[in-house]
């Protein structure tokens, strides 16, 4: 096994932070270490050992979230897997992003996913879900089922429309504009007898509306 | 002083088969920084995969990218192999590196034909598909499919290559070296792709290795790693073959570690088919479960390593199945390269990495300055591009490749 000398250096270095250290195979190595000790080992794995980040994997466990750093040692064909679990009390873990920026995407996707906050990461937001995703909601975690996403994210984008006029900050305004004129446009066309219509809706209040609406949903 | 503008390069761009988004920090023509953003096309894919067995995530992953296509599923099948302690049979370890080779070289033929083209070599690009297209027929004659091959499968691979096929494929690689080495001197010798390419998006090995750069970007870099040598897997450590690594880290490089990549695929491949010949038996170990445990997967795709986690429980479904694809940590090193270069340069920088690629037609750069603000489209930018092309062609008198000879 070539990689025994790097591995037993981990194994020292580490010392008493390793929960547990576990050599599955050849040429995979499982480390378990405490939250506190995470930049520690980054630092050893990164800078004294040269060894390349590959991501990180965030998991719910349902007790936590575990996160697992992939750290490949490419000259001695061996994948260290650094591991750490952090209960859903207290969802922190201190980022690592600062001194190997090869972490600064997978933090961030980690953060929205699944709710892991990396303390003093240089630039904390959202990296694939829209900037108005709703707040403490995580698609990543287990009791999240699939179906139920769409439905909560277009009820709080309602909301927002609807509420004490708050805009969606990524909307040009000039654009913003266009989009909802668009909007108002489309059911005019769509309907044959469009102008009869609007004329009722300009006549009446809102419970000709609810008419209104029962009726479309009768044609349709 | 210089007014500072963003350029919006995005988030439906004619480089990237994906919506991403580019914001260029401008000063003049100095691009003097550089925000991303991605996630327009977030597909949940992950979570998804949840909710499949073992057997189905292959299928999900191959329809991550269409031209990476047979990469995410080898990455796949090794990690739950991984985790399963599934074995292999070995004739189906070269089916596994004969189609991904195959892949590699029609992806940078892809590459090689769009950087020519958004260049303003459209002979390059027109050469460049043309040869593309032998090796898709070559990988429909292998897997019935142009892509989507769906070949791979945990403990082996769907579909053996026929003995009766094999002369007919060797046949095709044998034509593709002339042209491919026709590409080489293409771009070794031609000065203005010197003139274009040579010291533009640089990206030196440290910033690389601190943005874990991968594949052609990475070993342009003289960050000398590829997957296939280091972390053996399928046939690469059974057949004789280079790692191409080059020092200058510029889009030259890139554009010669692709070109050369192709050669070294082409030697893999006819190996593998030689090897075929006499390694004989089944290509399917049929495993019938994954028991639990943790699983690690990568291949070399043409972009860089593809790396999957699979976590089994001993069910026929996984627990959590991580992907990484190359572009998630080569896409951040154009915060490094694109800096400090011009607008016009911007384009084929942003394409040196090689993030997927596609038609989709709309880009909107809109340069917002004192007079108000212009709405410039993709083929506004090319033109720029292409401009500064012809303009170096007109002061340097050269006329570009010659044809190849027959």
């Amino acid at each position: 096994m070539k990689a025994k000398d790097t591995i037993n250096r981990i194994r020292g270095a580490l010392g008493d932070h390793a929960v547990a250290f576990q050599i599955r195979a050849d040429n995979r190595v499982y480390v378990e270490i405490r939250p506190e000790t995470v930049v520690e080992a980054a630092q050893l794995m990164f800078e004294e050992i040269g060894a390349r980040l590959q991501i990180a994997t965030g998991i719910d466990s349902g007790t936590g979230i575990e996160v697992m750093y992939h750290w490949a040692l490419d000259e001695e064909d061996c994948v260290v897997t650094v591991w750490v679990t952090v209960p859903y009390g207290n969802l922190q873990l201190p980022s690592i992003a600062d001194f190997c920026p090869a972490a600064e995407w997978i933090e961030r996707e980690i953060w929205e996913l699944l709710g892991v906050d990396f303390i003093g990461h240089p630039d904390m937001r959202h990296l694939l879900l829209s900037d108005d995703w709703p707040e403490g909601n995580y698609p990543l975690r287990k009791q999240v089922v699939s179906e139920k996403i769409p439905d909560q994210v277009r009820d709080d984008a309602t909301e927002r429309d609807d509420g004490a006029g708050h805009k969606k900050e990524n909307v040009i305004p000039e654009f913003a504009e266009q989009i909802s004129g668009i909007s108002r446009k489309i059911p005019d066309q769509v309907r044959d007898d469009a102008t009869e219509r609007d004329d009722a809706t300009e006549r009446d209040d809102g419970a000709e509306q609810d008419n209104d609406k029962s009726e479309k949903g009768v044609t349709s | 002083m210089t007014k500072r503008t963003i350029v919006p390069i995005g988030p439906y761009h004619a480089l990237q088969e994906e919506p991403e988004f580019f914001k260029l920090h401008v000063e003049g023509e100095t691009v003097v920084g550089i925000d991303i953003e991605l996630g327009y096309n977030h597909r949940g894919i992950e979570k998804l995969s949840e909710s499949k067995t073992f057997e189905e995530t292959v299928f999900l992953v191959e329809r991550i990218c269409g031209i990476c296509s047979t990469s995410h599923p080898i990455a796949c099948v090794q990690a739950a192999e991984d985790a399963g302690g599934v074995p292999v049979p070995e004739r189906a370890l070269f089916i596994r590196s004969m189609v991904g080779e195959l892949e590699r070289i029609h992806s940078h033929l892809l590459w090689l034909g769009l950087a020519g083209h958004f260049l303003g070599f459209n002979t390059l690009w027109m050469w460049a598909w043309r040869f593309r297209e032998d090796v898709l027929n070559v990988l429909e004659l292998i897997t019935g499919n142009r892509n989507h091959y769906g070949m791979m499968k945990p403990g082996g691979v769907r579909r053996d290559i026929k003995d009766s096929d094999l002369p007919a494929i060797l046949d095709v690689l044998k034509s593709l070296d002339k042209p491919v080495k026709m590409f080489r001197d293409a771009v070794i010798e031609d000065p203005l792709v010197h003139a274009r390419t040579k010291g533009v998006g640089v990206l030196t090995k440290e910033m690389a290795i601190a943005y874990g750069a991968l594949g052609p970007t990475a070993r342009a870099s003289g960050y000398d790693i590829d997957v296939r040598r280091d972390h053996p897997h399928a046939a690469y450590d059974k057949i004789e073959w280079d790692v191409i690594c080059t020092n200058n880290g510029d889009v030259f490089d890139k554009a010669v570690v692709r070109i050369l990549e192709m050669l070294e695929s082409i030697r893999i491949i006819e190996q593998c088919a030689v090897q075929l010949k006499t390694v004989r038996g089944p290509v399917d170990s049929d495993p019938k479960t994954i028991r639990a445990g943790d699983g690690i997967g990568n291949y070399e795709a043409p972009r860089g390593e593809v790396f999957h986690y699979v976590r089994s429980d001993g069910s026929n479904t996984p627990v959590r199945h991580k992907v990484r694809a190359p572009s998630f940590m080569n896409v951040p090193t154009n915060r490094v390269t694109a800096v400090g270069g011009t607008v016009a340069d911007a384009t084929i920088v942003l394409a040196a990495v090689d993030p997927c690629y596609c038609c989709t037609e709309r880009m909107a750069v809109a340069v917002a300055s004192p007079g108000g603000e212009r709405l410039w489209g993709a083929q506004e930018l090319i033109r720029l591009s292409r401009e500064k092309t012809f303009r170096l062609m007109e002061e340097s008198g050269w006329r570009g490749p010659a044809p190849p000879a027959d």
